[in-house]
Parts: C-alpha cells; sequence; structure tokens
C-alpha cells in the first residue's frame, strides 16, 4: 500500500488552499478567464462539453478502499453519481461546478489524493505495472523508482513548463503491462550480474504520429536513474519545439534528430551534470521503497485447500485470477466491460461495495488498470468464492479479462470537447454482440481499442484491433488499424480500412474476428502472431467483404 | 449562418446566444451572418466573459440544422440520457 508522506499532504493542502483562493478570485471578477484557465488546467480542470472534468490522479494507479470511498463520496455529493476509470490509471469526474472544486480539492488532499501533474506541460502522473509488487517475474518493484522519479520532479522549476505534456511509464517485469515503449520516457527494471537497474527508452507516444521509443541506455544502476531522466528531460526542454502544438512532444525531437544523434545528445547532457546530477542514494531509495508497505501475507495460506468453486465461479476465477508471488495468494480483476456497458464506468454503489471487499479480501488494496478495469492485487485463494458473491450484486462479476469484449474506449464526443466521433456506441455494440455470439473464450486473449479521434486516449495504435474515430458529414465514422502490440514486440496497428459507420465497422471486426478463427494454426497462436504469419491482406479483405 | 455558445462559469453548463441573451435551449440560439460572427463572440467575451466562458463560433449545417456536438452539449451523452438537463429535476424529485 502506498502511503504519502506527511511533507506530500502539506504540499497538496497548500496547494488546494492557494487553488481556493484562485477559485474565489475568478468568480469575484478579480481574475480573467485568460489568467484562471492556466491555473485550472494545473490542478486537473478541464471544461469539457457538458460541464467541468476533474482528472484526479491516482499515483500509480495504486489507491486504498478508505480513498475509494472519498471518491465516491464526491461522485455523490458533487457529481452525477459515478466516475470514470482512464487509460492513465486515473478516475475522472464529468458534471462538476467550479465553486465545488476547492471542497473537493481538500477532500482529495486530506486523503493524500490531488489532481495536479494530470494536465499541462509537466511530467504527467507516472504510470505503472498494475502487477508491480506481487507479479511472480518481477525484477524490482516499478512503484520504487516511479516514486523516486516524482518526489524529484514534482513542481521542479527546470521541468515545470515543458514544451508539450510528458507521461512516463515503468515496468518491472519481463511481461510489459504499462507499454513503457509506447511512453515519452519509458523504463525497464532489468538484471545484470545479479544488480538490478534500468533499461531506459525515450521519444515513444500514441496520439498523433506515433512512435515506439528508442533505446537510450541499455543499463543503468539504479543510482543514475534520476540522472538520465534529468539528461532526458533536460535535452527535450531546451530542443523540443514550443513553436508547433502538434510538434512539440519529444517524439517527434527524437526523429527529427534520429535516435543515434538524441542518444548522444542525452549521454553527453548525462556527463555535462557532472556533480549536479541528482543521484539515487540506497538510502533515499530505501526509504522510497519504505512508502509502499507490504501486505502481512498469512503463511498458512499455502496449505489452504483449494477454493470450493461453483462452475460459473471456476470459470471467472480462470480469467479472472492473476498469478501471485505469495504462496495460496492471487490478484483479481474487476472487469468494468459488461456487455453493452460503458467501458471503465463505475458508480458510487459499485465504488463503496468494491471498497468494503478490498478490506474484506485484499488488504485494502486496489489498483487502475490502463484498460480501465480495476484490480485487488492481494486476494487469498480461498476466499475467491466469497469475493464472487460480493461482486455479484454490485454488477462486477464479467469475466473478460483480457478478452476481446475487454474493449477500451475513450469517453468521445459523448464528453470529450476534442473527439471527432463517439467511441462509447461502438464499444456498446461490439461488446453485446460479441456477448450474443459467444466468441470470447474461443477467440482467447484479443484487444480491441477505441478513440474518438486521433489524439488516441484509448491507445487503438498498441491493440490488436485498434479502431479510431473520424468526422465525415458530422456522422460517426471509423478506421480499423490492426497488428498493434505495447508488448515486447511493439509494433504500432497499420489502417487498413476507409472510414465505416457503427454498424458497418461493427460487422467488419466481427469478420476479421471470424477469419482470425479461420486461419490461425490453433488457439495457441495469437492475432498478432497470426498477423505477422499471414500479413495484413488476409484481414483487410475481410474487412473489405460486404456482408 | 452561425451560432455562439459558451459555457457557463460556474456550473459549466453549456448555453447559445439567444441575440439578447443567454439561453440553456440550444433552440433559442440566434443564427448569424457568418461576416458578423467573429466580432459579436469578441463583444460577448468582452462584456459577459464574467459570466459565460469558453466562446465559441458554431457554423451551422446545411439547412440551417445543428451540427450534433451541439445537440449533444444540449441534450447530454447519448449514452447516458438520463445524465441530461432533466437530471437534477430528477434528483430533486427523487429525494
Amino acid at each position: 500500500m502506498y502511503r504519502a508522506e506527511p511533507v506530500d499532504i502539506a504540499v497538496l493542502k497548500e496547494r488546494a488552499h492557494d487553488y481556493r483562493d484562485q477559485v474565489e478570485r475568478r468568480l469575484s471578477g478579480a481574475m480573467s478567464e485568460d489568467q484562471f484557465k492556466p491555473l485550472r488546467l494545473m490542478n486537473g480542470l478541464y471544461l469539457q462539453l457538458h460541464a467541468y472534468m476533474l482528472r484526479v490522479a491516482v499515483p500509480f494507479g495504486c489507491y486504498s478502499a478508505a480513498q475509494l470511498r472519498v471518491l465516491a463520496a464526491i461522485a455523490r455529493r458533487f457529481d452525477r453519481h459515478y466516475a470514470h476509470v482512464t487509460t492513465r490509471q486515473n478516475f475522472q469526474f464529468n458534471w462538476l461546478k467550479l465553486s465545488d472544486t476547492p471542497e473537493i480539492l481538500d477532500l482529495l488532499a486530506d486523503h493524500g489524493l490531488h489532481a495536479i501533474q494530470t494536465s499541462g506541460s509537466c511530467v504527467r502522473a507516472i504510470t505503472v505495472d498494475p502487477h508491480a509488487g506481487f507479479g511472480r517475474h518481477e525484477v524490482g518493484d516499478p512503484r520504487w523508482i516511479a516514486e523516486s522519479i516524482r518526489r524529484w520532479t514534482s513542481l521542479h522549476p527546470e521541468f515545470t513548463f515543458l514544451p508539450r505534456k510528458f507521461k512516463i511509464a515503468i515496468s518491472g517485469d519481463e511481461t510489459d503491462r504499462s507499454a513503457f515503449r509506447l511512453h515519452d520516457l519509458g523504463i525497464q527494471l532489468v538484471k545484470k550480474d545479479g544488480e538490478i537497474g534500468a533499461r531506459i527508452f525515450a521519444g515513444g507516444g500514441m496520439g498523433r504520429g506515433p512512435a515506439i521509443g528508442v533505446e537510450v541506455v541499455a543499463f543503468s544502476p539504479i543510482r543514475d536513474v534520476l540522472g538520465w531522466v534529468e539528461a532526458i528531460l533536460r535535452v527535450y526542454n531546451l530542443a523540443g519545439r514550443r513553436d508547433h502544438l502538434y510538434k512539440s512532444r519529444i517524439k517527434v525531437l527524437v526523429a527529427s534528430l534520429g535516435a543515434d544523434a538524441f542518444r548522444a545528445e542525452v549521454h553527453k547532457a548525462f556527463a555535462d551534470a557532472g556533480d549536479s546530477r541528482p543521484v539515487l542514494s540506497d538510502a533515499e531509495y530505501a526509504a522510497t521503497a519504505a512508502a509502499f508497505s507490504k501486505p502481512d501475507f498469512d503463511p498458512d495460506a499455502a496449505h489452504d485447500p483449494a477454493p470450493a468453486l461453483n462452475p460459473v465461479q471456476a470459470h471467472w476465477a480462470k480469467r479472472m485470477a492473476i498469478a501471485h508471488v505469495a504462496p495460496g495468494y492471487t490478484g483479481v480483476m474487476i472487469s468494468l466491460k459488461r456487455p453493452g456497458g460503458i467501458p471503465g464506468d463505475i458508480d458510487a454503489d459499485q465504488m463503496d461495495g468494491l471498497a468494503d471487499l478490498a478490506e474484506q479480501f485484499s488488504f485494502g488494496e486496489l489498483r487502475n488498470t490502463k484498460e480501465q478495469n480495476i484490480l485487488l492485487p492481494h486476494v487469498r485463494l480461498h476466499d475467491l468464492p466469497a469475493l464472487y458473491d460480493g461482486l455479484e450484486p454490485l454488477g462486477l462479476t464479467a469475466t473478460n479479462s483480457g478478452l476481446a469484449s475487454d474493449i477500451v474506449s475513450c469517453p468521445g464526443m459523448d464528453y470529450c470537447n476534442l473527439a471527432s466521433a463517439r467511441s462509447i456506441p461502438l464499444s456498446q455494440v461490439l461488446s453485446e454482440r460479441l456477448d450474443r455470439l459467444g466468441l470470447d473464450d474461443e477467440l482467447g486473449p484479443l484487444s480491441i481499442k477505441i478513440s474518438g479521434c486521433v489524439n488516441a486516449c484509448a491507445h487503438h495504435h498498441v491493440a490488436d484491433i485498434g479502431i479510431l474515430g473520424v468526422d465525415k458529414t458530422d456522422t460517426d465514422y471509423h478506421q480499423i488499424l490492426l497488428g498493434g502490440a505495447s508488448d515486447a514486440n511493439a509494433s504500432l496497428a497499420r489502417t487498413i480500412s476507409k472510414a465505416l459507420t457503427t454498424d458497418q465497422t461493427a460487422d467488419a471486426v466481427e469478420r476479421v474476428l471470424r477469419r482470425y478463427l479461420q486461419v490461425r494454426t490453433d488457439s495457441e497462436e495469437s492475432f498478432a502472431a497470426c498477423i505477422r504469419r499471414l500479413g495484413l491482406a488476409l484481414f483487410k479483405e475481410a474487412v473489405d467483404a460486404a456482408g | 449562418m452561425k451560432i455562439i455558445s459558451g459555457n457557463l462559469l460556474d456550473e459549466g453548463t453549456p448555453v447559445w446566444w439567444t441575440g439578447v441573451a443567454w439561453s440553456s435551449d440550444i433552440t433559442l440560439a440566434a443564427q448569424i451572418d457568418p461576416k458578423a460572427a467573429e466580432s459579436l463572440e469578441k463583444e460577448l467575451a468582452g462584456t459577459h466573459g464574467q459570466r459565460v466562458v469558453s466562446l465559441e463560433v458554431v457554423p451551422l449545417k446545411a439547412g440551417g440544422l445543428m451540427p450534433r456536438r451541439q445537440v449533444i452539449r444540449q441534450l447530454g451523452p447519448t449514452v447516458r440520457p438520463d445524465l441530461g438537463p432533466l437530471f437534477d429535476v430528477r434528483m430533486g424529485q427523487a429525494a
């Protein structure tokens, strides 16, 4: 469990106090909208289609049952009784009044939460592998490095006004669940000669002009990671473009310089920093690690009898349980993707119910995933039947983690000012169809991600089947992309269709899925492997086939 | 023709310029000559900026039809019609 330090709480309260004053001055007319807008954005408050939207930062996606209850209370008291889990492991509220937001930030600060670093040209809230701390093949806990970077970069004057936003993702596992090569800066913890260190990438990103990050450092000792992050940020801060919004991300700088020249610039900046370079001492790293307390696992859990699961529960457990390093324990994914539902939405009653279950069965810990689901990280295996029984009345037993109907979708034009098309209706049509056809289990692991515009909030570039919304004659149209991946074989999906209506898109996706079932060697060949073997032509043919 | 939209400073609620005032009813939006819309928007931002923010000049579709983004702003998310403008009324009734 992550616990913010007293100094962090003090900073958050001070920041909330400042914000209250700013809002009062804005509402009184003492401050103009032009003066106020950058201040509200620095506190995560956007003005969207219907009202103000607050993006609440969840440190590394990890939070407690108590914090979830606070979020549920905010949903009830200030919003319309629900919240939305984002692909950046945060929560969003969609229907706020400006004059209520100071009280909301106070409530968040009182409970170690905040909304800073969720907007603006700064280092954004850092995301990590949601299996952090319990993955069986974990090299090191990515949250420790993430927290070290957060402490060092938060409010750092040199990095508060970067050319553009800067996103960092960190993985501590052989298997990448953080998409670290698709971020401005990505770190993978690796082991070399028995020492844990960091492999560092930069220049990745989705959105306009997607790019896979280039390796900048093959192995850095932990003590030098902050130095490398500083060097990358410094090169970007000095050389990144500020004259063109669409060319201001670090991926554009890396592409314009070329990977070798960019790498050389970073290594020079690292060397030039000399004695001023930040060093993460063993003592400081250990203190940072101490912010994450380990659950008090019961050693007797290893000897528990197998859980008594009925067939429905057994099917659910097989799909939603995640291997755990502690004997007798498991992680459990809670899907927010019921058929026909809105991906990522969770209502206040579900939040409170889930908080109760987290306290009862998972040491009070929860995590958000970039797939817009919630993870209970430490569940005793023999508690699985009781957990299922607790989830059922909450409507949270959808059994589709990692399957086709576990569709990731941005809010699209139903909420977002930037969207070109609606995303949620297509996700609803597809999830209902997949449920009706019963294809999920036959297909096996497969990702569908739907973005409403080129900003790619749903990460459609790295989906097996990515879908991009486009505006055409003021109607929803979508382009289909295939072959993306964000794992060790990171690749960007390629567009294979013209713009299609929502119904045409759903039909085309079904044809692609059926074609995959026809042509895969066996059920072990993943969609990505199948495309690598056969190419896109067969699937494009399926998309183009009418009726 | 064009219309001018904005959001109430405190509530964030979408509103439209009727020609004499701001209304939360899109059907009352004044259709403005495209040549006059930009200057009117600047004038409104100057005189009404304390009450209405995020002003935007919105071209109408052929035949004077409203762009669907504006319709969605008026009615609420298409996927949650229960969250539209009558939400507060309904919650009041429920209470």
